[in-house]
């Protein structure tokens, strides 16, 4: 059996003069990687590209080696949990994660069986033999997660799998979703609230506009972004004179004053913090916090989208490609794309 | 659940994959409004054509005068009760939301990313819609003929083969509203009752008034023919005969038609997800 994984080529989809998504090469192996992008960014079309819901209209998608239209070999290996919260109302959920079981190959009574233990590793097991229409929209949502991970999928496309959940169900999701994860299958899910993604995984594709901006792990693609230097805040008992002190270091380009700190911008973050550890010691300055406002998802998140925004149309005129720099890691594709620059 | 993978099995069969997709949709129109709607609707009209039965014969009449009576009530309730209301109304009901709900309702893609195939998604859902409603509509006439024969035994048995004769043609005449709509609902699942009903309305109840040849258009007039219904509507006189042997063949075909292509519509469409 092929290897789990996801893999396009220059792939493409317009709805009448809309792009939706345009020329996205990748390919993802085993492992959680989190799908970014603001509403309309063209996550959903992805994912339903790859569930095989949509033909494309240009380029390629293979799942697990197999285009997945119609194709029942790719579809097989899918487990889908849809945005909407649409369900099956006059059923039981264990009515109807056992039918989408056993329309997945399973006999009956082993689909009952796996039904069973799916909604129990969602935390349904008080439920299951309720009419779904009659469910909160938590518990919604646990439903349509059964039914996606039921067959023991090798993809599992996850749209949005935490709305409307509480914080004890969400922790539930995700480990089942990291669960999975470890025991190889590829996990792609789609979210426009950050945290999600910080809690489960540090790999993430960001979409925006149809373009995949960025794939890679956040610290790794945050280090390509050139025309955002990093930004080291220090909370400390004398900001200015520690400021005069690295005044002169390389890398540092700027400082601003805060009430009880400074916060310094460095295209070398690495000597900026052995410049400061230095300093602290060297000057006896008292340091309450070290930290980098920047360095997370959301800030990263709010580059790239910026960054596309304001160098790209839509449709055909949309630039593409760009300052692109290539770095390995995990086997991976770290690739930055920033349109209207050079190749 | 463990911490082993085992990953996904095999696909399943077609006649699987089929009989999955007809029990749920059984289950679904078993529990939801539809049924009920569906009986409310025969019973209104068994009501309706019992009620007048009686009332016609509720003079002290002879006993062949009482049989007669009898037999124009089920021949009228078959004609209006049956062939121009139910036969239309019932396969309505189940079957012309089939495919269309999915969609509209957005489960369609729990189906459709199943390795069962959409032909099973197709057939499974047209199987459900037109046994439930050729059951209830075979049913209510067998019904109709012991409520309409009740109180004159001889003739309940005598009239028996003419009842079921009408009985079989109102049920392939069933089983081909049902694929009409279940094609509607595949072609465009947001206007699938409107366009059935249009379709139901124009090519199969009018036509089955025009005089001459345009009236075998109508499917719903072969079956009425084969099912030893009178002529009725303009130029009767003109309009052809319809053998059984040249009726159950072309209305069988047109089945397999529709439904083949209900089949290729939902084969290759991408619905409502091809949306942004």
């Amino acid at each position: 059996m092929t290897e789990a994984s996801i893999r396009t080529v220059r792939l493409s989809k317009w709805y009448g003069k809309v792009t939706a998504l345009q020329e996205v090469s990748l390919h993802l192996g085993p492992g959680v990687w989190g799908l970014l992008g603001p509403n309309g960014s063209g996550k959903t079309t992805f994912l339903r590209l790859v569930a095989g819901q949509l033909k494309p209209a240009l380029g390629e998608v293979q799942v697990c080696g197999h285009r997945p239209f119609g194709n029942p070999e790719a579809l097989r290996r899918i487990g889908l949990c849809p945005e909407a919260d649409a369900l099956y109302d006059e059923l039981t959920a264990v009515e109807m994660v056992t039918s989408l079981a056993e329309l997945s190959g399973y006999d009956k009574g082993e689909a009952k069986e796996r039904a069973i233990e799916a909604l129990k590793s969602f935390g349904l097991e008080e439920a299951m033999d309720r009419r779904i229409g009659g469910y909160s929209r938590g518990m919604r949502q646990r439903a349509k997660l059964a039914q996606a991970v039921v067959h023991d999928p090798d993809v599992i496309l996850l749209d949005e799998p935490l709305t409307g959940t509480d914080p004890v169900s969400r922790q539930t999701i995700l480990k089942e979703i990291r669960r999975r994860a470890d025991a190889g299958a590829v996990v792609l899910f789609s979210t426009h609230v950050l945290p999600e993604v910080e809690a489960l995984t540090d790999q993430v594709l960001l979409i925006a506009r149809g373009q995949l901006v960025a794939q890679g792990r956040v610290h790794e693609i945050r280090g390509l972004l050139e025309e955002h230097p990093h930004h080291v805040r220090v909370e400390c008992d004398r900001p200015r004179e520690l400021a005069a002190h690295l005044v002169s270091v390389e890398g540092i380009v700027g400082v601003k004053f805060a009430p009880q700190g400074a916060e310094f911008m460095s295209w070398d973050p690495d000597a900026t913090y052995t410049a400061i550890a230095d300093a602290v010691v060297g000057l006896g300055i008292d340091v309450w916090s070290i930290t980098s406002p920047d360095a997370d998802l959301e800030s990263l998140f709010h580059y790239l989208v910026e960054r596309s925004t304001a160098g790209a149309g839509t449709g055909a005129d949309a630039g593409v490609g760009g300052a692109r720099r290539i770095a390995s890691g995990q086997g991976y594709q770290q690739q930055i794309q920033a349109p209207g620059g050079s190749q | 659940m463990s911490d082993e993978r085992h990953g996904p099995p095999p696909a399943p069969s077609l006649f699987r994959g089929i009989n999955v997709i007809f029990r749920m949709q059984i289950r679904r129109l078993v529990r939801g409004r539809k049924l009920r709607l569906g009986v409310i609707s025969v019973v209104l009209v068994l009501f309706a054509v019992v009620a007048a039965r009686y009332a016609g014969a509720s003079r002290d009449v002879g006993v062949d005068r009482a049989a007669e009576i009898a037999a124009e009530a089920v021949s009228s309730g078959l004609r209006w009760g049956f062939f121009h209301l139910l036969a239309f109304l019932i396969p309505f009901l189940f079957n012309a939301q089939a495919i269309g709900e999915e969609v509209e309702g957005r489960t369609f893609s729990y189906l459709s990313t199943r390795p069962t195939g959409r032909f099973a998604i197709t057939v499974g859902k047209w199987l459900a819609g037109t046994v439930l409603s050729v059951g209830l509509l075979v049913g209510s006439v067998l019904v109709l003929h012991v409520a309409a024969y009740a109180t004159e035994p001889t003739a309940l048995v005598e009239e028996i083969g003419s009842t079921l004769r009408a009985a079989g043609s109102l049920g392939l005449l069933t089983v081909f509203y049902c694929t009409v709509c279940t094609f509607w609902g595949a072609v465009a699942p947001e206007g699938s009752g409107i366009i059935s009903a249009l379709y139901l309305g124009v090519i199969e109840f009018l036509f089955s008034f025009l005089p001459g040849y345009f009236r075998c258009i109508s499917m719903s007039y072969l079956a009425q023919q084969m099912g030893g219904l009178e002529k009725g509507g303009l130029m009767p006189d003109s309009a052809p005969d319809i053998p059984v042997e040249i009726g159950v063949p072309v209305i069988a075909l047109m089945t397999l038609i529709f439904l083949g292509f209900a089949a290729l519509v939902v084969q290759v469409s991408e619905y409502r997800f091809n949306r942004a």
